[in-house]
């Protein structure tokens, strides 16, 4: 597969204003902005925070992510636990938004970046394409993982009724946030364009 | 040489590399610190895991969650039990030491505590309690995993208070119930175990209260609600709601004793009852042959109406006959028990008009004694009687035409206090009377003597009265009870009498010594009783001084007889002179001045009244045994006219002196006065003789004369002068009247003729004077005065009508007076016609031979001093045509 990079037409894009020109220039000629080839350090960068996002989902999933007193009674639950509650109660829907929210997205989310970050490693072209696409999917959903912790800052708010109910967050919750928050930062500093330089690789 | 630069790429390590780095860190932190924090474990053996759920269930310390179950299972030995696995919070200091206590916490409401509410809520939990205070003595217990948890919370070791054991017989105290002390919760009771010989509790008392704990404190049992029913009243008292239901203890403490402190073993026995805690140790036993209806749980012992003790025990031994009743009296009653103590057993006893020992219908039978020494011998073993104790006394007989329903046994009051009792009563012999037979005391037997009387008070006296209503209500227990009362009149009139009457009630009483004080009974009649009643007050000048007493119907006559009593301070009052008049009722006197009204007291309108005045205050004879009852007042007073008698003489008469009239007396001088130099006598004249006040009425003076042929009036010795009155016969009546220098002639208003004599001077003659014909009295002289042409005196003759005929026209009158005295020598003769007119005079009459016409009245003739001798030989035959003229003698 031989197609045509800005590399192979020695073209740059200007990250900032997104202007295409030479690539021979150091700076834009529309914004002044130093010119990067590729996304700097770019699979550095997310090699680290896709490992930062996996390491946070641990207690993300084993610290109680929600801590209700409910009568006095003390009860942390986890995102699983939370979702099984959901479903045993028979709440599908809601159920089964918190768990494509809270689980399946974001290891979905990992898993991918994951995927990407090998098949450039290995330099699998032939997934290439797969993987642009992949990488738009996650680009575009990675935010509404988010929503599970929307839930539980919306319970804690509202539920406050001291003494008969209120919640808490647990730990999981910041952990949570901070995995969510890392795999939106390392589809961010992903470069898709790495997927598709088959000669070389630049690393800036 | 020269070769091309090799360029090689620096490894770099990117800084980004932190971040996953730091990721790590704070993520395997997080997870340590989680784990971390779940602490350690242990386990804990529960009856159940009610209420205990992993995960859930927390451990409790002082409010902190300082664990929670992490899991739940089956006992490995016990089937019965669960292993709770709780896990315990790091922090938590020494949970796992020996000697911690665990339990199950849960809503515990009941009467005697309200507790772990919280966990209706919250669902139970696990609390702990170390079994010691001080943080170094727990950290340097040995450690332990596995615990039993206990039933219930164990005291608070941290809340300090005194720890007491209680023994008792009966466990009917429930754990929790409060210990009072003078109603005040002092602390409860934390756990009751069986002993041996019968339970013993565990009981807390918290600090503060801890000082009132001295070692000689009782400890009882309240016994919730308390109710006495007595007939004073009805209490009921409860110590504490939470007593009623779960039983209480109650302490109390002399006010000397040693406070105990908590480091003694504290040991007590608990009571069932208050006065279980005063009771002395000694058994005292009574044997009676009778069987009672006594509940020994409640009946009691007493002593003068106080509880003295109580019931222990009854046994009746069938082959004897007889009743023992074990007895334990209070510590400060023991030692009356003594030896001459007396038990008996109070009954009540109902009657129709006695009602005994009410009391014990409230508090059942029950057992009494007294002791009448302060002998220090005491005694344990006792006859119990039936009777209470014979009071020793004198012995009096009662009699009584009723038996009134006396009982024996009923109280002798003297003065509202008992003393004495009727002993017995029977019927006497003759069947007449009912007989009592009392005794009085003998330290009261002075109260009785010949004085005495005895009368029934009822229940309930009453009196109304227009003087008012008087009500008296003996005490409770005589309403009950009845009573005889004593009254001694004079205590110290001689004591001989050992029989009296035993009056009916009191008024039967009252009315009796009324009429003892020494009085007079009165009989008045009248024809008509008006508002006369028994029990009338006879008035005396609105004093009432004595009483009716009874009235009846003379079925002869119609008249009726009122008998009154006067007392005895006033019966001088009465004299024969005396008018009772009836004063019931109102008096109206209406004039044209005006009406009158005039009431005699209120008392006197209803229920009649008598009055009497006494006009003649000297008057000395006799009562007469019956005395009319006029009307009223006004027929009593019209008995007696006033009169008045002027004179200028001096008299004998004085205040007092009678009114006569031919000899009987009827009336009185009652005041002598001097107006304007006349003697003025009032006085009053009985009505009966009104006659008498003729205008022409003559009264003079009378005294005593003696005569040589007579004594007047003698009894004027005594009774000194009187009045005598000469009836008028004018029709005019006056009340004002001259006294007579010189009684009037007695012939002043017969019939008869007069004549008129015409002498030189009066000689011996004066009014009265007797006139003679042949030597028989025909008349006498009436009256005489100076002749008008005063040459001579004129004198009255009366002449009786059966001799009116003797006196002729022609018939001479000469004083017969002279003594004819013949001296001669033939000796000396003396003729007169008889002694009295040697003294007093006398006129004697001839008529001649030849009698003329019969004289006229008022006829004159003279007087010849001496007679002529021929005269004395005139002998006429003259017939006496007076057909009505009884010849005297022949």
């Amino acid at each position: 597969m031989i197609w045509k990079t800005d590399i192979s037409e020695g073209k740059s894009l200007c990250h900032l204003c997104g202007k295409l020109q030479e690539r021979t220039q150091d700076e834009c000629l529309r914004c002044g902005e130093t010119l990067h080839q590729r996304k700097v350090h770019s699979l550095v960068q997310t090699w680290g925070y896709a490992l930062a996002a996996t390491l946070f989902l641990i207690p993300a999933n084993i610290m109680p992510m929600m801590i209700v007193t409910a009568m006095g009674n003390n009860e942390g639950s986890t995102i699983m636990e939370g979702v099984i509650y959901f479903f045993s109660h028979g709440e599908y829907a809601i159920g089964g938004i918190i768990f494509i929210a809270s689980v399946a997205v974001p290891i979905f989310k990992l898993a991918v970046v994951y995927f990407l970050l090998l098949i450039i490693q290995f330099k699998q072209f032939d997934k290439a394409q797969t993987g642009l696409k992949l990488f738009h999917i996650i680009h575009i959903i990675g935010k509404w993982s988010m929503l599970d912790i929307f839930v539980v800052a919306l319970m804690v708010s509202l539920v406050q009724f001291q003494g008969l109910a209120s919640i808490q967050t647990g730990g999981a919750a910041i952990a949570f946030c901070a995995a969510v928050v890392f795999t939106i930062i390392s589809t961010n500093t992903f470069d898709p364009r790495l997927m598709f330089d088959i000669n070389k690789r630049e690393s800036i | 040489m020269s070769q091309d630069a090799v360029v090689k790429q620096r490894k770099s390590i990117y800084i980004v590399w932190i971040i996953p780095f730091v990721a790590m860190v704070i993520a395997g932190w997080m997870i340590f610190k989680y784990y971390d924090n779940k602490g350690y474990d242990i386990v804990v053996t529960f009856n159940d895991a009610d209420g205990l759920a992993i995960g859930k269930t927390h451990l409790i310390y002082q409010g902190i969650k300082i664990g929670v179950v992490s899991d739940l299972k089956i006992h490995h030995g016990d089937l019965a039990k669960v292993d709770a696995t709780i896990t315990v919070d790091k922090r938590a200091p020494a949970i796992a030491k020996q000697g911690n206590m665990f339990w199950k916490v849960v809503p515990r409401v009941s009467l005697t505590e309200v507790t772990g509410l919280s966990t209706i809520l919250s669902g139970a939990y696990i609390s702990v309690m170390p079994s010691v205070k001080d943080i170094d003595s727990i950290r340097s217990l040995p450690a332990q995993k596995v615990f039993t948890a206990l039933n219930e919370a164990p005291a608070d070791i941290f809340v300090s208070g005194l720890r007491i054991s209680l023994d008792a017989d009966e466990s009917d105290i429930q754990v929790g119930a409060p210990i009072m002390f003078r109603k005040i919760n002092v602390g409860k009771v934390e756990e009751v175990k069986l002993t041996k010989e019968g339970v013993r509790y565990a009981i807390y008392i918290q600090e503060k209260y801890s000082h009132l704990v001295k070692e000689n404190s009782s400890f009882w049992k309240i016994s919730g609600v308390e109710v006495r029913a007595s007939l004073a009243g009805l209490r009921v008292s409860m110590d504490s709601l939470a007593s009623v239901v779960a039983g209480g203890i109650a302490l109390n403490s002399p006010e000397d004793g040693k406070v105990v402190s908590s480091e003694d073993n504290l040991n007590y026995k608990l009571y069932n009852a208050q006065n279980e805690a005063y009771l002395d140790n000694d058994i005292i036993t009574l044997v009676s042959k009778n069987g009672y209806n006594i509940d020994d749980k409640l009946a009691h012992v007493y002593f003068k109406g106080n509880q003295a003790g109580d019931i222990v025990d009854v046994v009746y031994d069938p082959s004897k006959g007889e009743s023992t009743f074990k007895i334990k009296l209070g510590k400060h009653f023991r030692h009356l028990a003594n030896k001459d103590a007396y038990f008996w057993i109070v009954e009540p006893h109902i009657g129709l008009m006695s009602i005994k020992g009410l009391d014990a219908i409230a508090r059942g039978p029950y057992i009494t004694f007294e002791t009448r020494t302060k002998s220090k011998k005491m005694q344990d073993n006792f006859t119990l009687h039936t009777q209470s104790p014979l009071i020793e006394g004198v012995n009096i007989r009662l009699l009584a035409d009723n038996g009134f329903n006396l009982q024996s046994g009923v109280n002798i009051v003297y003065h509202d206090i008992v003393i004495g009792m009727i002993k017995r009563s029977y019927i006497s012999k003759s069947a007449q009377k009912v007989v009592f037979d009392i005794v009085i005391a003998n330290k009261y037997k002075h109260l009785v003597n010949d004085s005495s009387s005895f009368y029934i008070q009822g229940a309930l006296e009453g009196e109304v009265s227009l003087e008012g209503m008087y009500l008296n209500i003996g005490s409770l227990t005589s309403m009950v009870h009845s009573g005889i009362v004593l009254v001694t009149t004079d205590i110290k009139a001689k004591a001989t009498r050992k029989s009296f009457d035993l009056l009916e009630d009191r008024r039967v009483y009252e009315e009796k010594a009324y009429v003892q004080d020494g009085g007079v009974f009165i009989k008045l009649k009248t024809k008509k009783l008006g508002s006369i009643t028994k029990g009338a007050p006879v008035l005396y000048n609105g004093v009432p001084v004595g009483k009716v007493i009874g009235y009846k119907l003379d079925a002869v006559s119609g008249d009726i007889d009122i008998n009154i009593y006067i007392q005895g301070k006033y019966k001088n009052m009465i004299n024969a002179s005396t008018n009772f008049f009836n004063i019931s009722g109102v008096e109206i006197e209406a004039a044209v001045s005006g009406v009158k009204v005039v009431t005699g007291s209120l008392q006197s309108i209803i229920q009649g009244g008598i009055a009497f005045k006494t006009p003649l205050k000297k008057e000395k004879s006799q009562l007469p045994k019956t005395f009319t009852l006029f009307e009223d007042e006004e027929k009593a007073d019209a008995k007696y006219l006033s009169l008045r008698f002027t004179t200028q003489q001096k008299t004998e008469l004085r205040v007092g002196s009678n009114i006569v009239y031919k000899t009987i007396p009827v009336g009185e001088i009652t005041t002598v006065k001097l107006v304007e130099d006349k003697l003025v006598y009032e006085a009053l004249l009985d009505e009966a003789y009104s006659y008498l006040l003729a205008d022409d009425s003559k009264f003079w003076v009378e005294g005593l004369v003696i005569d040589i042929d007579q004594i007047k009036n003698p009894s004027a010795l005594i009774t000194g002068a009187f009045v005598e009155v000469m009836k008028g016969s004018s029709i005019h009546k006056s009340d004002t009247f001259m006294l007579e220098e010189v009684a009037p002639a007695s012939t002043i208003n017969e019939e008869g003729l007069r004549v008129l004599v015409t002498a030189s001077k009066r000689s011996s003659l004066t009014i009265g004077s007797p006139v003679f014909y042949r030597q028989i009295k025909i008349g006498s002289i009436e009256a005489y005065s100076l002749s008008s042409d005063s040459k001579g005196v004129d004198m009255r003759l009366f002449i009786d009508p059966c001799y009116q005929y003797l006196v002729r026209e022609n018939s001479i009158f000469y004083n017969a007076t002279a003594i004819g005295m013949d001296v001669s020598l033939f000796g000396v003769k003396v003729s007169t016609e008889t002694i009295s007119t040697m003294i007093q005079g006398g006129i004697t009459m001839v008529t001649p031979d030849e009698p003329l016409s019969k004289a006229k009245p008022m006829q004159n003739f003279k007087l010849y001093n001496e007679p002529d001798e021929d005269w004395l030989e005139y002998e006429p035959e003259l017939l006496n045509d007076n057909a009505q003229c009884q010849v005297s003698g022949v």
